[in-house]
């Protein structure tokens, strides 16, 4: 199954880091061989997104290279180029395809070279006289002039009129975004095409209706593509604080003034590192009022949900909300670019979750009618534990993320730590012969997987603790329970393997488990005597196939201790 | 034939200092029969010991032993063969009259190469041959 994600602005761009961080944690959208995974599947990644050096997709590009770093250390040795692809997780795509709304054909040389809406809509090539008495009603003379190549600033009507050239474009496949897509791969192929962006922002407030319409209406057109097209709209869940000083009331800004502000303001962190021209357009830009208007989100999402009644919803297969009560506050201001870095918020968890239960195909019940599912009425949503995120299906499996999160981290704890990797394979003993039979006539594959499982070990551990990790400069929105709870079972110390080989060990005359691995409401009791029968059929496995093995072998043991307090999509 | 070399008068004699009275081969005898029987017992308690490790591990990882921890047992097991025919030099009298220091010493000997033959042997003939091959 081919499955495109297409983040459209920065929100969007967090949550496929939040969807990479789950696939890389091994959260599973099939069952295979009677596994749960996700290997076996593609993701495309599609960024929709005129800032091409936000922080949120250098921040993408960071976790797709450990999302590659660890597929690498776990597959076979065989996987295409540029393909992160393992038995352990689905295949990702690692060359991000950028889909610049600004890059549009050219009719003429000059056509759609300035960067702004006047440089668009008003571009007078050739012949063209101005188009400028048919955008006067709509548009003031700053609406048109402002640079809109790190975003919309929040401005849907100014992004939905480029987003609309631009979705027209795509119908070309010479055009710079048709090529970026490249639709005719898709063509008879069964793809889950999921597109993400904000409801209240510029870029993803226009770019999830534009491109969902032109996929929907291509999927219209051609019904035997067996194509899905379904988006997650992220309600205001995080609002940024106040620029550093506020929007002229009316008129424009004197040189003076930018001058001034620029160098009073320079050293700020939105401004910091930035040449003194681009400071200066930064001042210009908060002056005249194109920044994220904290107060305005709420209704512009209320205006951005009526617009989907209305116009939009049709196009869309299934449609998920995600949001926060009480938005979080982001600490430091920014306007775009690669200042703009926040942490991972837990909505965007929730919203990749959504993608993952689109990706299974599960559905979220009667495609003809409204499913409202909510959180629970005591959840916090600043401090959120993994027992809060919703459930979501993966064929006739229930997955829980708390359970995930435990059973990787437990196996995580297994494949370091109990099995004797020092000793030459032919003197294990006979609790883990399947696996003494796999190494014992080849020693140097031993030490090469144990190698291997370490580095891909440690990178599992970095993904599952800097998911969840309360360190606001890695995520908000969590209260940091899980992240405390979880840390033993991806440690070294001495005291912390003590107590959970404690727990792992047999009862005296049964293989049974001591004790139980708990993580909030979720618990798994194994012992490391019925891991050590763990081993798959054939012995030519990869280190994927056996992580795969072992995790599925530890979902499926895990067991609510308490009622499940988290929805369900 | 090993009964022969046992009650062959020059083997039995290589382990007493002084054999100038009579019955001293007897005494011989004796002290050899008991380097063998501490070898013996010794090699058989290490091998519970052993056993018993591994029984009540824990985990996997308690009950792989590496060929480096078996030679650390086989090693440790020789300080009990040593104190156990000091005792029994010590508290026998012709032992300690007749085999004299010379002979405890071949006896020490003698009796580890017993014992380490006994360990290796226990560990072939048994599934742990793994951990030493």
């Amino acid at each position: 199954m081919r499955n495109v994600f297409i983040a459209v602005g920065g929100s969007g761009t967090k949550v496929a880091e939040a969807l990479v961080r789950l696939l890389a944690i091994g959260f599973p959208t099939h069952r295979e061989n009677n596994t749960l995974t996700s290997a076996g599947h593609s993701l495309q990644i599609w960024r929709l997104d005129p800032d091409l050096n936000s922080g949120a997709a250098v921040s993408l590009g960071n976790c797709l290279k450990d999302y590659q770093e660890l597929q690498g250390l776990l597959n076979g040795g065989q996987h295409g180029a540029g393909v992160a692809s393992s038995r352990w997780a689905m295949d990702i795509d690692t060359r991000v395809r950028h889909l610049d709304p600004l890059q549009l054909p050219q009719a003429a040389s000059s056509d759609n070279v300035v960067k702004n809406l006047g440089g668009i809509l008003d571009s007078r090539y050739g012949t063209i006289k101005s188009s400028l008495p048919f955008l006067a009603p709509f548009y003031e003379k700053k609406d048109l002039e402002v640079e809109i190549d790190r975003g919309f600033y929040q401005k849907p009507f100014i992004g939905a009129a480029v987003m609309a050239v631009f979705a027209e474009s795509l119908r070309d496949e010479n055009s710079p975004g048709g090529k970026a897509c490249s639709l005719t791969a898709f063509q008879n192929v069964s793809t889950n095409f999921f597109l993400c962006g904000s409801l209240h922002g510029g870029t993803g407030a226009c770019g999830v209706p534009v491109m969902g319409r032109y996929l929907g209406s291509l999927k219209r057109n051609n019904q035997t593509w067996d194509w899905r097209v379904g988006a997650c709209l992220l309600t205001p869940y995080c609002v940024p604080p106040q620029p550093p000083f506020g929007a002229l009331r009316e008129g424009y800004p004197t040189p003076q003034q930018i001058d001034d502000l620029a160098k009073e303001h320079g050293d700020k962190p939105a401004f910091k590192g930035l040449p003194i021209e681009d400071k200066r357009k930064l001042v210009e830009q908060i002056l005249l009022g194109f920044y994220a208007e904290p107060e305005a989100m709420e209704a512009r999402a209320r205006q951005g949900l009526a617009y989907y009644r209305d116009h939009s919803a049709d196009y869309f297969d299934e449609l998920y909300l995600a949001g926060k009560p009480e938005p979080d506050k982001l600490k430091v201001w920014s306007n775009g670019g690669k200042s703009q870095s926040n942490p991972l918020n837990s909505a965007e968890v929730v919203a990749a979750l959504g993608a993952l239960n689109f990706f299974s195909r599960a559905g979220t019940g009667n495609p003809e009618s409204y499913v409202i599912a909510a959180s629970t009425p005591d959840l916090d949503s600043e401090k959120m534990s993994l027992r809060h995120l919703p459930r979501y299906s993966a064929g006739e499996d229930e997955i829980e993320p708390e359970a995930v999160f435990l059973s990787s981290a437990v196996m995580h704890h297994l494949v370091t730590h109990q099995i004797p990797w020092e000793i030459p394979a032919h003197g294990w003993p006979k609790e883990i012969k399947r696996m003494r039979e796999v190494y014992q006539d080849n020693e140097n594959r031993k030490i090469d997987d144990w190698k291997r499982f370490s580095g891909a070990t440690a990178l599992l551990a970095k993904f599952l603790d800097t998911t969840i990790d309360p360190n606001p400069e890695h995520t908000v929105g969590w209260n940091g329970e899980d992240a405390f709870k979880i840390r033993p079972y991806l440690s070294n110390d001495p005291h912390s393997l003590k107590e959970i080989t404690a727990k792992t060990a047999k009862k005296l005359m049964s293989k049974e488990a001591k004790g139980e691995l708990e993580l909030g409401n979720s618990s798994i009791r194994v012992s490391t005597f019925e891991f050590g029968d763990w081993c798959p059929d054939t012995a030519d496995f990869t280190r994927g196939e056996y992580l795969r093995l072992v995790w599925s072998k530890l979902f499926a043991r895990a067991q609510k201790r308490l009622r499940a307090e988290g929805a369900t999509f | 034939m090993l009964a022969i070399l046992f009650q062959s008068s020059s083997f039995l004699r290589m382990f007493v200092d002084s054999c100038d009275e009579e019955g001293c081969e007897d005494t011989a005898l004796n002290w050899v029969i008991a380097i063998i029987v501490i070898a013996i017992i010794c090699a058989l308690l290490m091998l519970a010991f052993k056993w018993l490790r591994k029984y009540t591990a824990i985990n996997i990882v308690q009950k792989a032993w590496s060929r480096g921890q078996t030679v650390v047992l086989i090693l440790v097991g020789l300080i009990p063969v040593v104190i156990v025919l000091l005792i029994v030099w010590y508290t026998t009298r012709n032992f300690f009259n007749y085999v004299g220091v010379g002979g405890l010493l071949k006896g020490i000997v003698m009796s580890w190469l017993l014992y380490v033959l006994f360990m290796f042997t226990g560990h072939l003939v048994s599934p742990w041959r793994r951990e030493m091959i």
